[in-house]
């Protein structure tokens, strides 16, 4: 069997990692509103524009964030394109700013942009699972492969030594490997190997 | 159709063909010569191969009763007139015996009757012819085989014949098919023989050829058996200890004044008086003698009644408690022998001899009594043999009794016993006169006797049985229908066993061979011998078996192939080739062991499968295949949680790829709108 690896000792404190200023609301709040001051139409412009990255921000739970960042790139392009519009005709007013976000092609620009993020943002992960799966598979075949041809070279005893499956390890993969749109048929090849690979 | 012998209470079955031994002789199996039957061994007419006129009988023995085979190359050189020469001996496969060897002993074939044969007319052989045709010759005869260093033990009637029609030449018969006296009368032996189990007699002595001898002289002068007096054996044992042999045999018989001197010299019962070769010499030459009667022990003023019998002498009384053994004990116990000896026959030397043997510490179980009851018939009669129960033999007898009755459990506890109880070392301690041929085989035996109680392979009683019995073949079930008698018929017996054996394989060295190999096989086979011993694993004592036998073919016979054996090896070391893990290599092995085996060699078969580079080769890769199985299983562990937590793993790793995407993707859209526009 094979060693658990050891524990991390309970007493060690966890490393207190620095927390980058750029991740408080309130630096993000201070560089707003002083770029507001300096740059108002554009601020009005960009402000308007985030609106989708700020709902990704507020609807996005995971750690990392994924979801925000992917969304945000492509938004933050599609704001940056308009504000371009803006800074090339030289006129950086306020009413200059009202006039793009009057004009729904600019609206389209950044809010497809963001569209097009959230679009990747969910097609890739069931992407992702499908070749993870796949690749899943041709490792468990060339792993119960492999023990097939030791068992049959060395006889059982090669894997005397080897740890044991947990039982309900297997019972839980099986069942992952049914879930909907990944049930296979398995063959009784298939089934052969896993019973050599178990005992 | 297998030969039968008499003693196994069979009538004679011919077999049909015949036998050619050693390119010289021919057997001719469908020709028996049924008067010169020995009590254990069927005469065949036989034929030499080139010497057609040579008169040539084969022996076909009982292989039940070891010959004398020690004896024939010795008896080979007494070339005498008067002698049944020994010309060869080998072991013979009996046609249509399924296969059985027989010892075959040939010899030269007298002419004539048995000198038994007077019995039926009762006409005795006059003096004259006596002295002049059988004594002097039959001497000087005995001279020679005497002079080899063998004693004859067979001389009786039945056992010399006429070799002339005129019935004035006499040819003493052989003596070498079965085991020394086992199958003489007890009219024919001396009294301490007598009292010996018939396999139990002995190596045996000139005086007992010498008293056989005058036995025999005794018949022929009277025309009479002198055994046929006596309606059992007990009863002419009873009579020699109650008158002593001379009064015993002679009884109311006339013997001729010329006679009666040599028959008083040669049935005396005390070996310092009995005539031997030079006495009877003498008195041939002329010379006249005046032997001493031999005087009785003394006998008690009172019987002692014992078993419905008066025993008036010592020496009865022992050869009475001998045959009721149990009952005996009693009368030991309770004192009553004491009493008897003290007061009745008044012989302080024996009461004090009895009182020493009972002297030991006797224990209340079986074998405490036994030990003082076979003690005490020492002490009672010296010169009598060493008897526990049913078992009794001379100091060299036991040695052959238990050699004959080696698949007899009770005949080897009972010699065993005799061992552990010292009864060998106490009857030399009763003996006035000490034989040193006697304390050589007790100091043989004390140099063996630690191996005695061994258990391990090649070691044992069997062992101390084949020590002391250098001709007795080897007695493993292998050889069932085979005669191994010494190293040199080994390996061709075992070649034919391995063929009986087909595919059956269960072992090819037992206790037996491993003890008779460790006594004729010269070199150490002690490791082999060990590794037989261990258990576990299997296979070593597989290995171990074929090892000796390969020592064996390579120090006796080197070059003569053994194919039967070879391939039998083949079948026994087939679960050996275990000891491989790998199971590519085990087939490879089992191939290259068959091929292997086409040479007959065994050591061929040991370089396959106990080549100690591939051993230890196959030992380190089944380490590292080991090591891979585990890795392996290791993976696969990781893989299953990877599979239980793909979703997530999916999830997480979508996001990432996804945030990358679009931020390549947002640069790519912002630097080629800032082209476009700017420029």
């Amino acid at each position: 069997m094979a060693k658990k690896p050891a524990k991390k000792s309970a007493k060690a404190k966890p490393a207190v990692a620095k927390k980058s200023p750029m991740r408080s609301p309130l630096v993000w709040l201070l560089i707003i509103i002083v770029a507001g001051v300096l740059f108002p139409a554009t601020m009005l412009l960009i402000v308007s524009g985030m609106v989708p990255t700020l709902v990704a921000f507020i609807v996005d739970n995971h750690p990392r964030r994924h979801a925000t960042r992917t969304v945000a790139y492509l938004n933050m392009a599609g704001t940056f394109i308009v504000a371009m519009d803006m800074w090339q005709s030289g006129d950086d007013s306020l009413q200059r700013a009202a006039e793009m976000l009057g004009d729904p092609i600019n609206w389209g620009i950044m809010f497809g942009l963001a569209g097009l993020g959230w679009a990747i943002y969910y097609t890739l992960p069931p992407l992702v699972l499908s070749v993870k799966t796949i690749s899943n598979d041709v490792q468990m075949k060339k792993l119960k492969q492999r023990q097939l041809e030791l068992t049959k070279e060395w006889g059982l005893e090669v894997a005397d030594t080897a740890p044991l499956i947990p039982e309900d390890l297997i019972a839980d993969a099986e069942e992952a490997m049914k879930a909907p749109g990944e049930q296979r048929k398995r063959t009784e090849e298939d089934k052969d190997k896993d019973q050599v690979a178990e005992s | 159709m297998a030969v039968k012998f008499s003693s196994g209470g069979d009538e004679q079955q011919v077999g049909s063909g015949e036998i050619l031994v050693k390119n010289r002789y021919v057997i001719q199996c469908s020709n028996p010569d049924a008067a010169y039957d020995a009590p254990t061994a069927r005469a065949y007419k036989t034929v030499h191969v080139r010497d057609k006129t040579r008169n040539l009988i084969a022996f076909i023995c009982d292989p039940r009763y070891p010959p004398r085979l020690g004896a024939v190359s010795a008896l080979h050189r007494v070339d005498h007139r008067n002698y049944m020469r020994v010309v060869d001996w080998d072991i013979v496969e009996w046609p249509g015996a399924e296969g059985r060897r027989y010892p075959a002993i040939i010899c030269e074939r007298p002419k004539g009757k048995p000198l038994s044969s007077i019995f039926e007319t009762g006409q005795p052989l006059s003096e004259e012819v006596l002295i002049r045709a059988f004594i002097q010759p039959i001497v000087n005869v005995l001279r020679d085989i005497h002079n080899q260093g063998v004693f004859h033990g067979r001389i009786r009637p039945e056992n010399i014949y006429f070799d002339n029609e005129a019935g004035d030449e006499f040819l003493l018969g052989e003596c070498c098919t079965a085991p020394q006296a086992m199958f003489q009368s007890a009219t024919y032996l001396t009294i301490p023989a007598c009292q010996c189990s018939p396999a139990g007699r002995g190596s045996g002595s000139a005086l007992d050829d010498f008293y056989a001898l005058g036995v025999t002289i005794l018949a022929a002068s009277t025309g009479m058996d002198p055994a046929a007096k006596f309606e059992t054996e007990e009863a002419a044992i009873q009579a020699k200890l109650s008158y002593g042999t001379y009064s015993a045999l002679v009884g109311s018989h006339r013997v001729s004044t010329g006679l009666m001197e040599p028959l008083r010299g040669l049935l005396s019962d005390d070996p310092d008086e009995r005539w031997v070769l030079d006495d009877v010499a003498l008195w041939l030459d002329g010379r006249r003698l005046s032997p001493k009667q031999h005087s009785l022990p003394d006998k008690g003023s009172r019987a002692l009644k014992f078993a419905g019998e008066d025993l008036n002498m010592a020496r009865e009384v022992a050869y009475c408690f001998a045959r009721n053994w149990e009952q005996a004990k009693t009368l030991v116990q309770d004192g009553t022998l004491d009493t008897w000896l003290r007061r009745s026959l008044s012989d302080e030397d024996r009461t004090e001899a009895v009182n020493v043997a009972k002297g030991v510490d006797a224990e209340s179980n079986a074998e405490g009594s036994d030990r003082m009851m076979a003690r005490t018939l020492i002490a009672l009669s010296p010169d009598r043999p060493i008897q526990l129960k049913e078992f009794a033999g001379t100091v060299d007898g036991i040695f052959q009794l238990v050699g004959v009755h080696s698949q007899d459990p009770e005949m080897r506890s009972a010699f065993e016993q005799v061992v552990a109880m010292g009864l060998m070392p106490f009857w030399l301690e009763m003996q006035s006169k000490t034989d040193p041929e006697h304390l050589r085989i007790l100091a043989k035996l004390e140099k063996l006797k630690h191996i005695l109680g061994q258990t391990r392979i090649g070691a044992g009683l069997n062992a101390i049985i084949y020590q002391f019995n250098q001709h007795l073949p080897c007695q493993s079930s292998l050889f069932e229908k085979d005669f191994v008698p010494d190293i040199d018929y080994f390996l061709p017996a075992m070649n034919r066993a391995a063929a009986r054996m087909g595919n059956e394989v269960e072992y090819l060295v037992d206790r037996q061979i491993a003890a008779f190999l460790s006594v004729h096989f010269k070199r150490s086979l002690g490791d082999e011998f060990r590794d037989m011993d261990a258990a576990d694993p299997p296979y070593i004592g597989r290995i171990a078996q074929v090892s000796v036998l390969a020592k064996v073919q390579e120090l006796i016979a080197p070059k003569v192939p053994l194919p039967e054996l070879a391939v039998a090896a083949v079948t026994l070391l087939t679960p050996a080739i275990e000891r491989f893990h790998s199971h590519s290599h085990r087939q490879e092995v089992l191939s290259k062991l068959m091929k292997a085996s086409a040479s007959g060699k065994l050591k061929d078969l040991l370089e396959v499968i106990d080549r100690k580079e591939d051993v230890e080769m196959d030992k380190r890769s089944f380490m590292a295949a080991t090591h891979e199985y585990f890795n392996s299983v290791s993976n696969q562990i990781q893989l299953y949680r990877d599979i239980v937590n793909r979703r997530a793993i999916a999830q997480q790793i979508g996001g990432q790829i996804a945030a990358a995407i679009a931020g390549i993707l947002a640069g790519l859209i912002v630097s080629i709108t800032s082209i476009f526009k700017f420029f």
